[in-house]
């Protein structure tokens, strides 16, 4: 052991005693410590053995999990039949938003969106043909984060839906994605209704194939590249996709005029009424992004942040069939259509949080100011939450990065340990849909993820490592 | 319950419980009110409140979390409530107490990574969070490569000896837990004091013991190399003298150290045999304070069981002149003798430093008798004693500490206590310690001479040990004067100062010379 030659300090806890260095000459700073873990006994414990000895082997893991995060380069590759490229979707199977569920356990807006895509199918002709043979067991309910694939707010698809096929030039990852089903009456903010029923025919038998054609003219197109772009331009790609998504239909125009489908003129009216189309890309890309990142063990990158609208659930690198649930929340912060508040709505909903994973969305509200105006105008309430993602992240996108912020990057990677040390859970930016009635979208606000699923993630990475090889 | 209550949520506003201490103490001096208190809202802490009538009311209290604060108070109108409100909030969140922030407005780093993002040349980190907290911020602090020092109590066995075995496999030290003095390369750590660079490597399982050891060393015209601290449960049994052993192992290593100090209480035998049974590779000085039987040690160590001894062979060994630990003091006891009334039997000894009480009652014991006390030598020696029994208090303990700072940063609990001495015929002598340096509180002679003045003109005699240095803050020479113009005799050592009350005591002034056990090897 060699003795310290100098000494600089720092303090955590009293004050005093940094006082006392500093008038002896020394340097001495002072933490502006907290409570951890609101004071859970256990987290705090397993957080000493993680941020202890066995810190350097989950740090060396997060540091790859980052890079994966970060250099991982995804290429939107084509659109096709969900049934023949989403890996083990079966015959007579809706893939769903969020953590696996029961059919009883759905809340509506979710029922509704399962039973538009039954109908949508041909498997029922009507709602309550369909609430039967769902009701029966004829249906095979699955969340589509099992089968690498990612779906916005309450989407749900049959084998027909068309689906965004990303690609990961490394690791060989692929990711799925529905298309975005557009504003009204759709089955994504939880109606069923014929017009909804009629929107998914549209997609599957129209939008689907103008986009596959295009895309097959255009080649791969850079999913993080236009984000990247996106950004600068006031885009956070979550809740604003306005930019990003005229980035990406600009570079598709001459392929989609050029694809000489017959139903072009119908693709376009809905195309330019939709400013959320790329949305579902970012999601697909993040998903490829965080599918080759939950290939690194030990690491404490959450790689899954997905809601059913009754569970809230997160996964973990190296451990990708155990979900660790939380009820889940309904969504603070909202703004409400007239008429609507917190009693019409659904709790929270969708796997549209997968872009926070990757530096999107809430990481990149500083850039955004239809994010601030959303907080309440100021930018510096957005560069607030950008600052409070960076206090729970693992990294720093060397792609996303931020003007208004000296061109910092957005924080990448959200740590589990972190989440749980500081109470910091992730906000998400989200819709919020009817809780009931199928009438679709009531309002918008910030969803902050329960604290709980990621307390019992960190318990079990504790316990994973602890009885793995021993630490050094 | 009586008066107006009013109570204010702060929310995500951590303080540590000096802090909060001060506002509650802010509060109760404020005009009409009769109770108040400063806390974080933890669990436990809104039971307290409910239970004193603060459940409902709209104030906040029901969703408040650990990391939020609460004032509470009940004062006689709203004005009052109102006006002590405010004096808690300046306390806590006055500018002045923001004045250590590094650069100007410069937000404080919010956790060890921040702060070395800041300061990355930072090598010693001070933990002192609640001890349920502290083993995480010393994992992370020994992770990040940093030396730490465990200031904080309550921390589990179990942890201190993961920490340390962590430490030692790293080449680390942890000083604790526990352990409130240290230290490094000349920069007092914690309680600490400002003493020459020398070639003593002290090892210490004893605050105060670390700091009378520097202190003695610096005073007789030595000094340190380091002073490591190792925490009050190193030299256990169940903690085995791990980072004792990993500190004399670095003083081995150590050019500039040529003979190790070990401070300690008498450790476990299983631990005397591991540390200092192999012939150590420098110069061993062990003062393991109040042994009472020889133990077996190897070639090269000298075992003492008071830190005055332990300072004298250290210099002995290095062939530096022995120091005289008596000076004038005799004359003055052999005139207090004569003046004692002879129903003047007690001693009473008022503490803030707990080695310091602990050797205090071990020497005094042997010429005097039992002496009750909180931290009794027996267990049949505790409190309360008989009518007319010695006692020794350490006022450090958490006894004493609950609802108020620790003495040695605030004399006013010691006081209060020290007035009541005035008022009891039976006591013969006072024992006060008044620990200087860093930590300290800036004037504690001047805070407590006052008070000394009125039970020395009561008709007992006040003997005080000022533990300190001439580089200390407070002026080590003006705060012996200004004890001894309150009429107290002021000792050389610590041990000489018990020795000087069991004089007085015995009416014997001998006892002042008394030779100090110099050699306990088997």
């Amino acid at each position: 052991m060699k003795l310290p030659e100098r000494v600089e300090v720092v303090s955590v806890g009293l004050d005093r005693f940094a006082a006392a260095v500093r008038d002896q000459g020394a340097a001495a700073t002072v933490v502006d410590w907290r409570i951890p873990a609101d004071g859970d006994g256990a987290a705090v414990a397993a957080l000493a053995r993680l941020y202890g000895p066995q810190a350097h082997r989950v740090d060396a893991a997060n540091a790859e999990a980052v890079r994966r995060l970060d250099q991982g380069a995804p290429k939107l590759v084509g659109v096709d039949r969900a049934g023949a490229v989403v890996p083990g979707f079966g015959d007579r199977t809706v893939l769903h938003c969020g953590p696996a569920i029961a059919w009883d356990d759905m809340c509506d807006p979710l029922q509704r969106s399962v039973r538009a895509a039954v109908i949508a199918e041909g498997w029922a002709p009507d709602r309550s043909a369909a609430t039967r043979l769902v009701e029966a067991g004829e249906v095979s309910l699955e969340p589509a984060n099992e089968h690498r694939a990612v779906v916005p707010m309450a989407t749900a698809i049959g084998p027909s839906a068309p689906v965004y096929v990303v690609a990961l030039e490394e690791g060989s990852a692929v990711a799925y994605s529905s298309l975005n089903q557009g504003s009204g009456e759709v089955p994504w903010f939880g109606v069923d209704s014929p017009p909804a029923v009629e929107r998914l025919r549209f997609l599957r038998d129209v939008l689907g194939p103008v986009l596959a054609a295009a895309l097959d003219r255009s080649g791969p197109v850079d999913v993080c590249s236009l984000a990247a772009q996106g950004i600068v331009m006031g885009d956070d790609v979550h809740m604003r996709v306005q930019a990003t998504t005229n980035l990406f239909l600009r570079d598709l125009l001459p392929h989609l005029v050029r694809s000489g489908h017959d139903r072009l003129g119908e693709a376009a009216d809905f195309i330019a009424s939709n400013h959320l189309m790329f949305l579902n890309v970012a999601m697909a890309g993040a998903r490829a992004l965080v599918e080759w990142a939950s290939e690194v063990p030990d690491s404490s990158v959450v790689t899954t942040m997905a809601r059913n609208g009754t569970t809230y659930g997160v996964r973990l690198p190296g451990h990708r069939d155990r979900w660790f649930l939380a009820p889940a929340p309904p969504v603070q912060d909202a703004l409400y259509y007239p008429g609507q508040g917190p009693e019409t709505s659904a709790p929270d909903i969708g796997d549209s949080a997968v872009v926070e994973l990757v530096g999107l969305g809430g990481p990149a509200s500083a850039g955004s100011p239809a994010v601030a105006g959303f907080l309440g105008g100021r930018m510096a309430d957005a560069m607030a939450v950008t600052a409070k993602m960076g206090r729970i992240c693992a990294g720093e996108s060397s792609r996303f990065r931020l003007p208004i912020m000296d061109n910092a990057g957005t924080p990448l990677g959200i740590d589990v340990r972190r989440v749980v040390e500081t109470s910091i859970t992730p906000a998400v930016n989200t819709g919020i849909v009817h809780v009931s009635d199928g009438s679709g979208q009531v309002g918008a606000g910030v969803a902050r993820a329960p604290i709980e699923c990621f307390v019992a993630a960190l318990l079990d990475l504790d316990e994973r490592l602890a009885h793995d090889e021993p630490p050094r | 319950m009586t008066g107006f209550a009013k109570a204010e949520v702060i929310a995500d506003s951590y303080a540590d419980s000096v802090r909060l201490l001060e506002a509650t103490r802010a509060m109760l001096e404020a005009d009409g009110v009769d109770w108040a208190w400063a806390a974080m809202a933890t669990p436990a802490n809104l039971e307290t409140l409910a239970s004193e009538g603060f459940a409902d009311g709209g104030d906040g209290l029901d969703g408040a979390g650990v990391n939020d604060l609460v004032l509470a108070l009940r004062a006689a109108d709203d004005r009052a409530a109102v006006a002590a409100l405010e004096a808690g909030r300046w306390v806590l969140f006055e500018p002045a107490a923001q004045t250590w922030v590094d650069t100007e407005g410069a937000p404080r780093p919010q956790d060890l990574d921040e702060a070395l993002a800041a300061g990355p040349k930072a090598n010693v980190a001070i933990v002192s969070v609640p001890g349920e907290y502290a083993a995480l911020e010393t994992q992370k602090a020994l992770t990040r490569g940093l030396d730490v020092l465990l200031f904080s109590d309550n921390v589990p066995v179990a942890d201190e000896i993961a920490l340390k075995a962590r430490a030692a496999s790293m080449g680390r030290l942890v000083m604790g837990p526990g352990a409130g003095t240290a230290a490094l390369a000349g920069v007092g750590l914690g309680f600490s004091n400002r003493v020459a660079a020398g070639p003593v490597g002290v090892v210490a399982a004893a605050g105060t013991g670390a700091q009378e050891a520097m202190t003695l060393l610096h005073r007789w015209g030595s000094g340190v190399s380091h002073v490591i601290g190792v925490g009050g449960r190193d030299l256990s049994a169940e903690v085995g003298g791990l980072m004792t052993g990993a500190a004399i192992g670095a003083f081995a290593e150590h050019d500039a150290t040529e003979l190790v100090l070990l401070v300690s209480k008498p450790p476990a035998p299983e631990v005397v045999e591991k540390l200092l049974g192999a012939e150590p590779a420098k110069p061993l000085v062990a003062a393991l304070i109040g042994l009472d039987e020889p133990v077996s040690v190897a070639a090269g160590v000298t075992v003492c069981n008071t830190l005055e001894q332990g300072a004298a062979e250290a210099l002995g060994r290095l062939g530096l002149p022995r120091p005289d630990p008596v000076g004038g003091t005799d004359a003055e006891i052999a005139r207090l003798i004569t003046g004692l009334d002879p129903e003047r039997r007690r001693l009473v000894g008022l503490f803030s430093g707990g080695t310091l009480c602990y050797e205090a009652m071990t020497i005094a014991s042997r010429h005097i008798g039992p002496i009750h006390s909180n931290t009794p030598l027996r267990a049949d020696w505790g409190l309360p004693g008989p009518p007319g029994a010695h006692v020794c208090l350490d006022l450090g303990e958490e006894e004493y500490t609950r609802g108020r700072p620790h003495p040695m940063i605030d004399p006013l609990a010691r006081a209060e206590l020290l007035a009541e001495q005035a008022s009891d015929p039976a006591v013969a002598a006072v024992l006060l310690d008044v620990v200087l340096g860093d930590g300290s509180h800036p004037d504690p002679a001047g805070e407590l001479a006052p008070v000394a003045a009125e039970v020395a003109a009561s008709g007992a005699a006040v003997v005080a040990y000022v533990l300190g240095a001439d580089r200390d803050p407070q002026g080590f020479d003006a705060q012996r004067r200004i004890l001894r113009e309150a009429g107290c005799v002021v000792a050389e050592t610590g041990a000489r100062a018990a020795l000087a009350a069991a004089a007085l005591v015995n009416r014997d002034p001998a006892l002042v010379h008394e030779e100090l056990t110099v050699t306990l090897t088997a």
